[in-house]
């Protein structure tokens, strides 16, 4: 497998960028660390006419703190991240999310919008070209059939990001950035719900930053993988709670966006987890059973909500 | 024995600063003037007959200098196992249908890789789809897909080559059964009749991937004369020589195999392989070098992995635990092409035979072709699944009747000096300290059976120290050099396994100098002698021992030449340091260099070589019409090996209750090979064996769906990553083999079985139920854990 001839440019601006981003639209893929899209290249995966390498772009990797808001530039690496002692002390889902991420080496490469707007995944899907060569092309190559599920008639290629589930759970907002102008929405409307086009994001968007609350919360994230390391999640619950029993619970990695439960006391937190296990069906196109990856996630939630319970405020 | 100074002494790699400096030159650093590069275009259909094959327009593509198809190679038939009763099926190209999905149907040479996968593209294949069958139990019964019908040899087979009288015949597929193994001692009926206890139990084994570092290369420079360079990633040139000379019809001595760093091999790069043959075919037509290196995925999806098997066991005993019966079988999921299946089918038999005194036996194994790729040997072949097998049942028999686990076992070890009924005899064996030991380092009696949800288990294994097959024996040169450096030439293959180092640890031994003042030439074709290679198990039991014999030789030459030199008998000589000293008079001494400075000048140029050799089982030949002691891969009648290795596992576990998971504490290995030529390298494999070993119980699978591999590729193909690692204890339990180079025998093979077979029976005695088949993974064991603990 090798990359495929294709132009590449590099902006030094951001007005430069987002030119770029406005003229080539969807033809242009967004290079950061490139952790996931270099897999994806070489794998055929994606066929974008240019490249666009955001190496010289100011301004995006830094973790600013404001009177009220934690501001995270996209470009933050998730090594910057995990070190932050913000971060560390006001957010432990996001801090274990951040860690969980696969492997010391990719963490110093990887960035957070990268993992944020990381394509979905599905194993008859992440293959090589000369894999798929065997089948006629899935619901997510623009096909018309589902290789994972016989008879399947909708994508459910997962999400499988970690820090997605993370910043939800912390009421997170997505500040997004296009030659029109800046806006900002919560982070769970970004997603669209569809394996094949996870991501509602307006033609030569990019994302910016993402916006915390300054405050500091409780809570953590659990993670099915099956090895300690480097694997993406099989199922993962983020769980962020106020110091007023006030938060929210994510389920990821079981379908093609995360699940987002709300909760204003601990005690409605522990009736959630009958409502989310009716809500979780993955289906069998990653590793482990669906069944096993649908009872994990209330054993991660359950746990989760223990800990919680325990820490003190 | 007197004190050793170089032999049992843990020191460095010689060549590691080569290897971590990036000085060492590995197949894939090969670049040699006017090379090309090759790839090829496989199939994506698991049963399907070639119709056409169009190649004008790939051939079209600037920068393409050929294209090959199964047409124009033809029906050249290789195989790891070809006799006369097993003919050879595979060819390196598709020709007429391809049986599983990857297998190659053409090839295409080019200027560079990217120029030559572009081409593939345009390379037209019509094929006919064909029913295919996947399930080896479906594939036996009447009226399954044949995936191969008459295989008609039209060549002799390899085993005429190498001299047993010719018998050649075709062999007719019936019910898809590629070979068929019988092994038969005592009476199991009787043996049956008279158990208190029996249980019968299945068990499935799936194939796993050898993740070797580096993946599959072979650079191939066909040379106007005639004459075939070669640079292989590889594991012993005598067998892949053959090949390259057999299927190109040219003479073995022009093939040479140079020497190459390999990264690891494990087993996965013994038999010949259509990549090498075509890098070969490709030089030829084009008159130019040529690469062929395949990808990790090609590797994973078209390169055999490890056997599949399903093994039966039926085992009774008496009461108090002694067995008294055993009747096994095993189906061999063979995939497309046979392989090594009849000397694995053989192989689970022999390779557990010196463990347990079972005195009736019946051992039926045969493979089963069917539409996937084919397998081959992974370190242990068929060790490694006969004893999850037999170790797992072994524990239910104990907590059936009620028996201590350790006890149990000891009482059904064979003894040291036994003679099995194939004649082996049993000259060193430790099994029972090397038992005694994983137990007591584990913790046995305190910690077995006290905490819910926490699993001791056991297991065991034994491993033979070469056989006698092809090329049967090693010899080994040793050159006294003006400077008096000892220069040893031997065919010996380093991947990893130390064995350049190993060698010259033996020759210091010997020669009582340096290490420093050895040289290790090893691995080149043209230069070394012939040598028996390192996937046999036989690397330093044999190929040690010529060397030694070399070594010798040459300390013979050299102290008759002192003798003279200095006036002295050479009962009264020494070497002490690299110097010849006489023990009377200290100040008479004479250094390697004077030596060979004393043969040119006195002794009329003598260039002091010393040669050794040594035969794997000298016992067994054939020659003409004669045989002594062949071992059958079909009866199992026959000598088999010299000696055999042992180890014994012990693992403790924790499963978690609601997620299934598996955490190992801690993983004991107590080995047996006699003496340990480098313990660091001895530890060093029985670490790596235990870390398989955790790859096979919790993680590795080669995941199949409908033929195709599903994970092909190094984020799905679960190996345990440094995270996943527990504490692993290696113990070299005291032994001596008699027949091996200074009381050594073999190592690197043992290990993983016995450690699959302990973190299995860990996992069962956590969970308190048994699980049939592996990986372990957290959802299987979730299914059980559901169904007795009830959460």
């Amino acid at each position: 497998m090798s990359l495929p001839d294709v132009e590449y440019i590099r902006p030094e601006s951001m007005d430069e960028l987002l030119s770029h981003m406005n003229q080539y639209g969807d033809d242009a893929a967004l290079l950061a660390g490139g952790t996931d899209l270099i897999p994806r290249l070489k794998m055929g995966l994606t066929k974008p006419h240019v490249i666009v390498s955001l190496s010289a772009i100011n301004g995006l990797s830094s973790i600013r703190q404001t009177a009220q808001t934690i501001r995270i530039g996209a470009l933050t690496t998730i090594y910057q991240l995990q070190r932050n002692p913000i971060i560390y002390t006001c957010y432990p889902a996001l801090y274990e999310a951040a860690v969980s991420i696969g492997g010391e080496s990719i963490r110093h490469t990887a960035t957070v919008g990268g993992n944020l707007i990381q394509d979905t995944r599905c194993m008859a899907y992440n293959q090589s070209k000369e894999w798929r060569a065997s089948f006629n092309p899935c619901l997510k190559q623009g096909g018309h059939i589902c290789n994972a599920v016989k008879g399947g008639r909708r994508c459910f290629a997962a999400y499988c990001g970690d820090l997605a589930p993370a910043f939800i759970s912390l009421g997170g907002l997505a500040c997004l950035i296009s030659k029109e102008g800046e806006r900002e929405i919560p982070l769970e409307a970004l997603f669209a719900g569809d394996g094949r086009s996870p991501f509602s994001m307006r033609r030569g968007e990019l994302l910016k930053e993402v916006i915390l609350l300054y405050s500091k919360t409780k809570g953590g994230y659990n993670k099915l993988r099956i090895r300690n390391t480097i694997d993406y999640p099989l199922a993962s619950v983020a769980l962020s709670s106020d110091q007023k029993e006030k938060g929210r619970l994510v389920v990821g990695a079981v379908g093609p966006c995360p699940l987002t439960y709300e909760f204003s006391s601990y005690r409605q937190l522990k009736l959630l987890t009958e409502k989310i296990d009716k809500d979780t069906i993955p289906i069998a196109n990653r590793p482990l059973s669906p069944l096993y990856r649908k009872q994990m996630v209330k054993v991660l939630a359950e746990e989760l909500i223990k800990n919680l319970g325990n820490s003190p405020s | 024995m007197s004190e050793l100074n170089h032999v049992t002494k843990g020191i460095q790699r010689m060549d590691g600063e080569f290897i971590v400096t990036g000085r060492a030159q590995y197949a894939v650093d090969i670049r040699l003037s006017g090379m090309l590069y090759g790839k090829i275009l496989r199939s994506p259909y698991p049963h399907a007959r070639i119709k056409d094959i169009k190649t004008a327009s790939a051939e079209k593509i600037v920068g393409v200098k050929g294209v090959v198809t199964g047409k124009d190679i033809g029906h050249r038939r290789f195989s790891f196992i070809d006799t006369p009763a097993y003919p050879a099926e595979e060819t390196p190209l598709a020709v007429d249908k391809t049986r599983f999905i990857g297998e190659g149907v053409a090839a295409v040479v080019a200027v560079n890789e990217e120029i030559a996968a572009q081409a593939l593209n345009f390379i037209e294949v019509e094929y006919e789809e064909l029913p295919a069958v996947f399930d080896p139990e479906e594939a036996f019964q009447d009226g399954a897909p044949a995936v191969h019908d008459v295989i008609e040899p039209n060549t002799t087979t390899a085993w005429e080559d190498f001299g047993i009288p010719k018998k050649l015949r075709p062999y007719k597929v019936v019910n898809n059964i590629s070979n068929k193994t019988l092994i038969e001692n005592g009476d199991v009926e009787k043996g049956f009749k008279e158990a208190d206890y029996i249980r019968e139990d299945r068990f499935v084994i799936p194939a796993t991937s050898h993740v070797a570092m580096e993946p599959h290369v072979a650079v191939a420079s066909y040379q106007p004369n005639g004459n075939l360079d070669v640079w292989l990633s590889h594991m012993g040139y005598e067998h892949k020589r053959f090949w390259f000379a057999k299927l190109l019809d040219i003479p073995i001595s022009k093939v040479r195999v140079h020497k190459t760093y390999v990264g690891g091999a494990f087993g996965g790069k013994i038999s010949f392989f259509p990549y090498e043959f075509i890098a070969a075919y490709l030089s030829k037509i084009t008159s130019r070098p040529v690469q062929v290196t395949l990808s990790r995925e090609e590797v994973f999806s078209a390169c055999p992995p490890s056997r599949r098997m399903i093994i039966t066991v039926k085992t009774g005993v008496h009461r108090e635990g002694r067995i008294i019966a055993q009747d096994v079988k095993v189906i061999d999921d063979v995939g497309a092409y046979r392989n090594s299946s009849p000397t694995a089918m053989y192989l689970t038999h022999v390779f557990r035979n010196p463990i347990y005194d079972i005195p009736n036996v019946r051992h039926e194994a045969y493979g089963v072709y069917t539409n996937k790729l084919s397998t081959l040997a992974k370190r242990g072949h068929g060790l490694p699944q006969m004893s999850f097998a037999v170790e797992s049942q072994i524990d239910m028999i104990c907590e059936d009747l009620g028996l201590d686990k350790v006890e149990m076992r000891l009482k059904n070890f064979r003894k040291k000096g036994d003679v099995l009924p194939n004649g082996d005899t049993l000259r060193s064996y430790a099994l029972p300290q090397c038992l005694k030991q994983a137990a007591e380092k584990i913790g046995w009696k305190g910690k077995y059976g006290r905490k819910r949800l926490r699993g001791l288990g056991i297991g065991t294994a034994s491993m033979f120290s070469g056989a006698h097959n092809f090329p049967f024996a090693s010899a080994a040169m040793v050159r006294l050099n003006h400077d008096g450096k000892i220069i040893l030439f031997t065919g010996q293959t380093e991947f990893g396994n130390g064995v350049d180092t190993v060698m010259a640890q033996i020759v210091a031994e010997v020669f009582n100098c340096n290490i420093d003042d050895v040289i290790v030439h090893s691995g080149d074709s043209e230069v070394c002698p012939h040598d028996i290679g390192n996937w046999l198990s036989a690397g330093v039991f044999v190929s040690g021992k010529a060397v030694m014999n070399a070594a010798l030789d040459l300390k013979g030459q050299m102290l008759t030449y002192a003798e003279e030199g200095l006036r002295t008998p050479i009962d009264q000589l020494a070497i002490v340091q690299g110097r010849i000293v006489s023990w009377s008079d200290k100040m008479k001494c004479l250094s390697f260099s004077d030596i060979s400075k004393y043969a040119i000048q006195k002794a009329s140029g003598d260039p002091l070589i010393g040669k050794g050799f040594s035969k794997c089982v000298p016992e067994v030949y054939f020659w003409r019409e004669e045989f002594n002691k062949m071992g059958s891969l079909s009866s199992g009648k026959g000598r088999f090996t010299e000696a055999y290795g042992f180890a014994a596992a012990t693992a403790e576990v924790e499963v978690h209750p609601e997620t299934g998971a598996v955490k190992i504490l801690k993983i004991v290995v107590a080995d047996d090979c006699g003496t340990p030529i480098n313990p660091a390298f001895v530890e060093g494999q029985v670490l790596s064996q235990a870390v398989m070993g955790i790859g096979d119980v919790l993680f590795e699978e080669v995941l199949m769906k409908v033929g195709k591999v599903m994970n092909p590729g190094l984020l799905e193909y679960k190996i345990p990553t440094v995270a996943d690692i527990p504490e692993i204890l290696s113990i070299i339990v005291d032994s001596y083999e008699p027949k091996g180079p200074f009381g050594a025998k073999e190592v690197g093979e043992n290990s993983r079985a016995a450690v699959i077979a302990a973190i299995a029976n860990a996992v069962c005695n956590a969970i308190g139920t048994r699980l049939y088949t592996l990986p372990m993974t957290p959802d299987r064991i979730r299914q059980v854990l559901g169904e007795t603990v009830g959460t």
